[in-house]
């Protein structure tokens, strides 16, 4: 129904004001996406309290020594903090085997008696003294756990993940995020609520700019891929897996393979490099992460229409059209993490799909000129000469 | 509307013309049917119905279905110059092309050797579907017999086949023009390697105007030959056999495919539903006031 009537609405106006409206919401949207900054995140829930997530990072410290920045669940059901045994150990140099006091823990499987540390956090720019109690936590990306004891002041919003920022109630920009080293792992109902918005960016780069990339939307799932690994990293192990697949293809012509052999051979290395790639990482977290969100498939298309591309067209086409496929990626990863959307796809998670429908539904429909045309057919609008 | 960008950009120029991309789909869209498109997807099925309609093609030696036909075939039944091609190869990936025979084995064009084991593996791919659309893991192959081309339009050309693209907007030809390999684009008529695109005048068959990458050019860069004024032999059948496209194909809007052979004269080679729009450089002028009816 929505969408006959917009389309309806497009038909009775004038084309020309379509075109101007489409790209004017598009540009303006693009902008506010990426530049814009919360203001009032806090102010929202009507309180002084600061709020958190059920996720924060936190700067962690003991005896006045180095701090480390650790990913926290933050669980008011538990009692007592705790820290991950080999951070308390190895990292912040804490004699675990010999600690100051032990505490008696009751939980699901018994009593448990656990070492007791004091340690320094610095959380949403407060700092805190805690006694956190050791215990394994390696298989977790969270390497401590904040329980009831020491979360007042907070209020703890658990449909919510990193708020704030160890320094600072509020998340300066999640966009730098990107390029941390590994960054914080993003939300997957956002994602899913933000991609759409994203394929926006892929019509309109197409039908608007008429830049060509390989597949329709592979651009964006590698975006979403940037997301989860960080930017940086995420372009490294495309890098590395897009070289491996073009140093293999060669070796595998000869043979002459049917496609769909060539590309279950292709998509084997790339699993492999990938594979190999994640295990050089020490922390599991990231090396999950990767493991789980690459898209090895996408990238095994990639490496094949290259090729293909490269046979039919030359190196030089089949490179362009790879860079800008990698630039589509890297617009778009920004854009899914940025505070509006994820503002927007908490408030209102339907509105992100609705706007990337009708704003896609807008660029459709424009029929006139793509930019890269202007110099395409350039001497066709010499006229009569 | 095609203008609003450039002139928003303070392009000179006549760009109100100009046919876009996002305005040819939209037109393709519109004005051919999808049973249309793909049958002209096919090039066996293509020339089939061009046949029925009498529009002339080049004949057909032998056609391969499957494995088991390529088992049954019998090399030796090929003469000394042929071309294979699969029927919905990509962007005329795939053809084969042998123009003589010597100690039992062909000859490319360039004039590597082409032995019986090169033509079996280049069907055997052929019926895998290597060199056709994606959704498709089988395809048929063909042989054709080799296009001699016209000795007047092989004085023009280093090497290559020129070949004649005409679009056509609901029964009515807008704008033809021969496309001239070059040294650059490797004997190969496509403008985006490198070939000459020379605009021909529909009424008289004579070229107006070449144009080779973006530059106008009188005479051809390899040959040295002026191609301005140059008549194609046999123009009046070309537009007959173009118009006889349109009711055969069921296609509002193509791009039609001939070349002149020296015994046979015009040749249709196969139909385009989506026709490239690079014609327009060439002429110098958009399509958009053809499409509207408006005559040149």
């Amino acid at each position: 129904m929505v969408l006959i009537k917009t389309h309806f609405v497009l038909r009775s106006r004038s084309p020309r004001r379509a075109i101007v409206v489409s790209i004017f919401a598009l540009a303006v949207l693009t902008l506010f996406l990426v530049m814009a900054r919360p203001a009032t995140a806090q102010g929202a829930y009507g309180s002084n309290q600061t709020v958190i997530g059920g996720e924060e990072p936190l700067l962690v410290s003991y005896e006045g020594g180095e701090s480390l920045e650790v990913l926290t669940n933050v669980d008011t059901g538990a009692g007592y903090a705790a820290i991950d045994e080999t951070v308390a150990r190895d990292d912040l140099g804490i004699d675990v085997d010999n600690p100051p006091t032990t505490v008696t823990i009751q939980s699901a499987i018994g009593d448990e008696e656990r070492p007791l540390v004091p340690v320094q956090i610095q959380i949403a720019g407060q700092t805190l003294n805690v006694q956190a109690t050791v215990s394994d936590r390696a298989n977790l990306t969270t390497k401590m756990n904040l329980g009831s004891r020491d979360l007042d002041g907070f209020l703890v919003d658990v449909s919510e993940r990193q708020l704030t920022e160890p320094d600072s109630p509020i998340v300066e920009s999640y966009v730098a995020s990107l390029l941390e080293f590994p960054p914080p792992p993003p939300n997957p109902a956002l994602l899913l609520a933000a991609l759409p918005l994203a394929a926006v960016i892929v019509v309109a780069l197409r039908s608007l700019v008429g830049l060509r990339t390989f597949g329709t939307f592979a651009p964006v799932l590698l975006a979403v891929a940037f997301v989860q690994s960080g930017l940086l990293a995420g372009l490294l192990v495309f890098s590395v897996m897009m070289l491996a697949g073009l140093v293999l293809e060669p070796l595998l012509r000869p043979l002459h393979l049917p496609r769909v052999a060539r590309l279950g051979v292709l998509l084997a290395v790339v699993a492999a490099v990938l594979i190999g790639a994640s295990s050089v990482v020490s922390d599991p977290g990231v090396a999950t992460t990767w493991t789980s969100a690459f898209p090895v498939v996408i990238t095994a298309i990639f490496i094949e229409r290259f090729w293909e591309l490269w046979e039919q067209e030359g190196f030089k086409e089949a490179s362009k059209v790879a860079a800008l496929s990698l630039l589509v990626a890297v617009i778009a990863s920004p854009l899914l993490v940025s505070y509006p959307v994820r503002w927007v796809s908490q408030q209102a998670p339907v509105a992100l799909p609705a706007a990337g429908a009708i704003l896609s539904l807008l660029i459709g429909r424009y029929r006139g000129l793509r930019l890269t045309e202007l110099v395409r057919f350039r001497r066709a609008a010499e006229g009569k000469s | 509307m095609s203008g609003a960008l450039a002139k928003a950009l303070g392009l000179r120029g006549d760009w109100k013309n100009v046919l876009g991309m996002n305005a040819r789909n939209a037109r393709v869209a519109a004005e051919n049917p999808p049973g249309a498109i793909r049958l002209v997807d096919s090039k066996l099925d293509t020339k089939k119905v061009l046949e029925e309609a009498g529009v002339p093609v080049p004949p057909t030696l032998s056609v391969l279905q499957d494995r088991r036909d390529l088992r049954d075939f019998d090399l030796e039944s090929l003469p000394d110059s042929w071309v294979l091609k699969p029927d919905r190869g990509r962007q005329g990936s795939g053809i084969l092309v042998a123009n003589g025979q010597e100690d039992g084995e062909w000859k490319s064009p360039s004039g590597h050797a082409i032995g019986r084991g090169d033509v079996e593996e280049r069907l055997r791919l052929i019926l895998e579907g290597e060199f056709s659309s994606e959704e498709i893991e089988h395809d048929r192959a063909f042989f054709e017999t080799l296009i001699v081309t016209h000795p007047t339009l092989a004085r023009l050309v280093p090497s290559g086949l020129p070949d004649l693209r005409l679009i056509c907007y609901r029964q009515e030809i807008l704008l033809g023009m021969i496309r001239l390999p070059t040294k650059q684009s490797d004997g190969k008529a496509n403008l985006h390697q490198g070939a000459i695109g020379a605009l021909v005048d529909l009424d008289s068959g004579r070229v107006e105007k070449a144009m080779f990458g973006h530059e106008r050019v009188e005479e051809h860069p390899d040959t040295q030959v002026r191609l301005v004024g140059v008549e194609v032999p046999a123009w009046e059948e070309v537009i007959d056999a173009t118009r006889s496209c349109f009711k055969a194909t069921n296609l509002g809007f193509l791009g039609v495919d001939a070349v002149i052979d020296e015994e046979r004269g015009p040749l249709v080679l196969e139909i385009n539903a989506r026709p490239g729009l690079e014609i327009q450089n060439v002429a110098g002028i958009g399509l958009l006031n053809l499409l509207s009816g408006n005559k040149r």
